[in-house]
């Protein structure tokens, strides 16, 4: 019998609204993932599904219930993080070296992030504020792809998909299968075919609750035949870009474009 | 018996795993702390040295001016600077982790920072500062009148961790105080500096106080920290009702009470209010 | 420059220096754990140089420092052997005066401050050349008994230190620290062996009975002496003013001036009221007899003008310088007997001081009391191991905190 790393007893998140209002993205949720376990994620409100793998990787508090973490579990990748923008993206890469990384591998991970990154060349030395959106969402990626954890909490944020560009694609994606590859991964995203390429299980959560549990195909069907999208808009940035340059191009909730 | 031996011994690879993480986060967060800091100043790196030492040249000028008695057994600056050092390297690590929580809101992102590591990369950063600053100070001294004279190097690095441990413990209690009850922030800023201020032993000499007076001020273990700072450097320099014990106890006492009300309230601290 | 200019750039870029490349052909190198790809060749070349980095990184340094001082504190480093013993100087009778009240709140007595301040001085004295020479007259001999041992050849007193080193190295093996409470003063002393480390705690002590002891009596024989010369001094006086006291009696006999010059001033006071009378019965007959060439007026005339005659001869001799001159002999007679008092006195003073000299110096003689005497260390003492140790690691704490500290700063502008 697997170990259980992630425990969600009957969590309950809330999202602040302004006027004082709140609106509620779990409710009463209890969920437990294995050691070995790829869960997909179906939701009627991507919300709610970007609070679950959030509460599961404890970057969002809950309001009630509680979670049980055992195992060291990744934040919603590729996610911006507390990565500062008057830091160059050496330095940022050498800070989250220093918490996530392996001891004795500092320069070979550093390198790693540098070339996933795929930046211009001196741009790694050079201040994140002076770097584009893209440039950060691909740092980002390539934080997310260099480091060794238990659990990989993967966001629709993840670039899985990029067919304007096949050789970097590929490259991403090979860095990613290395990485999850015998891991537990617990996914959220657009793209059905890279989660059932992955996920042997999944999850459906409607109306704040888990409605559905079970292996990817069936879970993927009664989505398909029961849920229906929500019509609320996901109107809000899922992260905040730091220090963004007036030229900024608004990033997209959906899958972060790299190119 | 293997089995046992197997488990203990990875038992204990995992304590000595988990405390090397411990420290490699630290000191990767007093780095970016100090990285962060040196930005925001407008002399850069060198502003964050030289802001307690500016304070200190005033203090001074301020002494030079109102004729205040000489201190016998050690040169004024030597003097002053232990005291305003030891000062602020107390105020910066315990009476800022009242904001500590709301300053490092944006590393608890990543799972593996609490707030306990920012406060500890917070004092790494200024004991480093302050015990610069107080090596820089004694050897311009040093050199300006050509004497080096430091009796007691050993109870000098003592009293200097023993109040780094001290205040890493009243910071810690701050740390979450200041994060549940905002009003005590401004109680600080308004009290509890002032008082620490008139009585740390900046300004004068605990052998100078009369006798009946002297327990007015030493329940204040910094005053202790002051005086057998001053002490190290002159082993002639008296310090009547001043032990190096009570300065321990404090400390020890403060780390632990710190730690139990800390870990207690961990999760308020990293939940919304 | 836009971010899509920069973009397209580098696109281009990166397109010409992968043209030769097709998506699966990018192979991996080594196994999952590593996660090295054929792109990231080019910066592991330096392999060798990050083994040296990683030789000359301060971690590494500072670990091998502390491995190193651990093994030297720990392993290498020769035993090292302590004495100790503790004792007071105290005197038979303290005095009177109360010591002052010192800081803190009782007063000290002062046969703990009088202990107290000859422990000072011991502190110097055992330290001293002329000690170290009378312990060790034979530097040869100190030398051998002090000389390093391998496997730890840093320890010791090398076969060529010169006279400056091996003082140095002597103050090294001992201390003296007066007890401010009890006065009482402990005396340590460390050695390559137990019995070197008794035998030096031991001369030391000798030397500090010896030290106390000289300087009693050489305070205490100054002091005697002194004495004595003023007793003799005043006995000569003595003898001087008698002597001529003596001389002058002899030349003027047993002359009391003062008597003599009563007896005579009553001679002539005899005389002139003798003149008194027959000037009167001179007065009488000149009435009497008409004629003062009578026979009976003249005969009392001429006994009165005989008389004054007498009366005056008598006041010249007792006064005048060819006479027997009394108040001059007075004076004279006067001085010499005051100068013989006076003599007499000194002796009689200075007599006095010399007794209490002696018994003065008696009285303050010191004396060691051993509280505790030294012992042959059975075992040796570690306790400088874990100290060295401790220093290194503070060492490399403040080097790592300030020294590491100013670097970065210093990197970092």
């Amino acid at each position: 019998m697997s170990r259980t790393l992630i425990e969600l007893t009957r969590a309950c998140r809330e999202e602040s609204l302004p006027r004082g209002r709140s609106r509620c993205l779990l409710k009463d949720v209890s969920f437990a993932l294995r050691e070995g376990q790829k869960v997909a994620v179906f939701s009627d409100f991507n919300k709610s599904a970007n609070a679950l793998l959030e509460c599961a990787s404890e970057v969002a508090p809950l309001q009630s219930g509680k979670v049980e973490i055992r195992a060291n579990v990744s934040w919603p990748l590729p996610s911006r993080g507390a990565l500062e923008g008057v830091m160059t993206g050496r330095q940022n890469a050498k800070f989250l070296q220093a918490v996530y990384g392996t001891p004795g591998e500092e320069y070979e991970q550093i390198a790693r992030i540098e070339e996933l990154a795929a930046l211009e060349p001196g741009c790694f030395d050079q201040r994140m504020k002076s770097w584009g959106p893209l440039m950060r969402a691909r740092f980002d990626v390539a934080v997310s792809l260099v480091f060794d954890f238990d659990v990989y909490i993967i966001s629709k944020r993840f670039p899985w998909s990029q067919p304007t560009r096949p050789q970097l694609e590929t490259l991403v994606r090979e860095a990613f299968e290395r990485r999850v590859s015998g891991k537990t991964l617990l996914l959220f995203h657009q793209d059905e075919e890279f989660l059932g390429r992955y996920c042997d299980e999944a999850i459906v959560i409607s109306d704040c609750q888990i409605a559905y549990k079970g292996s990817f195909p069936d879970a993927q069907k009664w989505f398909h035949l029961n849920i229906t999208k929500s019509r609320i808009e996901d109107d809000s940035q899922d992260q905040e870009i730091e220090d963004s340059s007036p030229e900024l191009i608004e990033e997209s909730p959906d899958e972060v474009q790299l190119w | 018996m293997v089995n046992l031996l197997t488990a203990f011994g990875r038992r204990v690879a995992r304590i000595v795993n988990g405390l090397a993480l411990q420290v490699r986060i630290v000191l990767a967060l007093a780095d970016r702390d100090f990285f962060m800091r040196a930005e925001k100043g407008s002399f850069g790196v060198w502003g964050v040295l030289f802001e307690p030492l500016a304070l200190m040249l005033t203090l001074l000028a301020l002494r030079i001016l109102v004729r205040m008695k000489t201190v016998d057994l050690m040169n004024p600056l030597i003097w002053l600077a232990c005291g305003v050092t030891m000062l602020f390297l107390f105020k910066k690590i315990a009476i800022k982790a009242l904001t500590g929580v709301a300053r490092g809101q944006k590393m608890f992102f990543y799972r593996r920072i609490r707030p306990l590591d920012t406060l500890l990369a917070s004092a790494l950063i200024e004991a480093r500062l302050h015990a610069s600053i107080l090596v820089l100070i004694f050897i311009s001294e040093s050199f300006w009148f050509w004497r080096i004279q430091l009796d007691d190097p050993g109870l000098a690095l003592i009293d200097f961790i023993v109040t780094v441990m001290l205040a890493i413990g009243i910071g810690v209690s701050a740390l979450v105080i200041g994060h549940r009850i905002p009003i005590v922030k401004t109680l600080t800023k308004f009290g509890l500096n002032r008082i620490l201020l008139w009585t740390s032993g900046i300004f004068f000499a605990t052998y100078t106080l009369p006798g009946p007076t002297r327990p007015l001020v030493t329940w204040n273990p910094l005053l202790h920290s002051v005086e057998i700072l001053r002490h190290s450097i002159n082993n002639a320099y008296p310090i009547p009702d001043i032990s190096l014990d009570y300065l321990l106890t404090c400390a020890f006492l403060s780390c632990g009470f710190g730690l139990i009300f800390y870990f207690s309230n961990e999760a308020l601290l990293l939940s919304d209010d | 420059m836009t971010e899509q200019d920069r973009h397209q750039g580098r696109l281009t870029r990166i397109g010409s220096a992968q043209s030769g490349l097709s998506a699966p052909s990018l192979s991996w190198v080594g196994d999952k754990t590593s996660e090295l790809s054929t792109l990231a060749l080019p910066r592991l070349k330096s392999g060798l140089d990050r083994s040296w980095r990683t030789l000359l990184s301060g971690s590494f340094l500072a670990s091998l420092f502390l491995v190193g001082s651990a093994i030297y504190c720990f392993g290498i480093g020769r035993d090292r052997y302590t004495s100790v013993s503790e004792f007071v100087i105290k005197q038979p009778m303290p005095p009177s005066a109360s010591g002052s009240i010192l800081l803190g709140g009782s007063a000290m007595s002062s046969s703990v401050l009088s202990s107290l301040e000859d422990g000072r001085y011991l502190q110097t004295y055992l330290k001293s050349s002329d000690v170290k020479q009378n312990v060790f007259p034979d530097a040869a001999v100190f030398k051998a008994k002090y000389a390093p041992v391998a496997p730890d050849d840093w320890t010791g007193l090398p076969a060529d230190a010169v006279e400056q080193d091996q003082l140095a190295f002597f103050q090294r093996q001992l201390e003296v620290i007066p007890q401010e409470m009890s006065g009482a003063i402990v005396l340590t002393t460390n050695a390559y062996t137990p019995q070197d480390a008794f035998d030096l705690n031991q001369s030391l002590l000798n030397q500090a009975q010896s030290f106390v002891n000289e300087v009693n009596q050489s305070i205490s024989a100054d002091q005697r002496l002194f004495a004595e010369k003023q007793v003799a001094f005043a006995k000569d006086r003595l003898k001087k003013a008698s002597d001529q006291l003596e001389a002058f009696q002899d030349k003027y006999g047993q002359l009391n001036p003062e008597e003599e010059q009563q007896a005579t001033t009553s001679f002539i006071n005899n005389l002139e009221s003798r003149l008194v009378d027959l000037k009167v019965e001179e007065a009488s007959l000149r009435r009497q007899y008409r004629d003062p060439d009578a026979p009976e007026v003249a005969f009392v005339a001429d006994q009165v003008r005989e008389l004054e005659r007498q009366i005056q001869e008598e006041r010249d001799k007792a006064v005048g310088p060819g006479g027997r001159d009394l108040n001059k002999l007075a004076n004279q007679a006067s001085r010499l007997q005051s100068d013989v008092e006076f003599a007499r006195d000194s002796l009689s003073s200075a007599m006095t001081a010399a007794d209490n000299s002696r018994m003065e110096s008696q009285r303050q003689l010191k004396f060691i009391v051993m509280l505790s005497k030294p012992q042959v260390a059975a075992a040796p003492d570690d306790s400088w191991r874990w100290k060295a140790f401790l220093s290194c690691i503070g060492s490399v704490i403040v080097i790592w905190g300030v020294g590491g500290f100013m670097l970065s700063a210093v990197n970092r502008d």
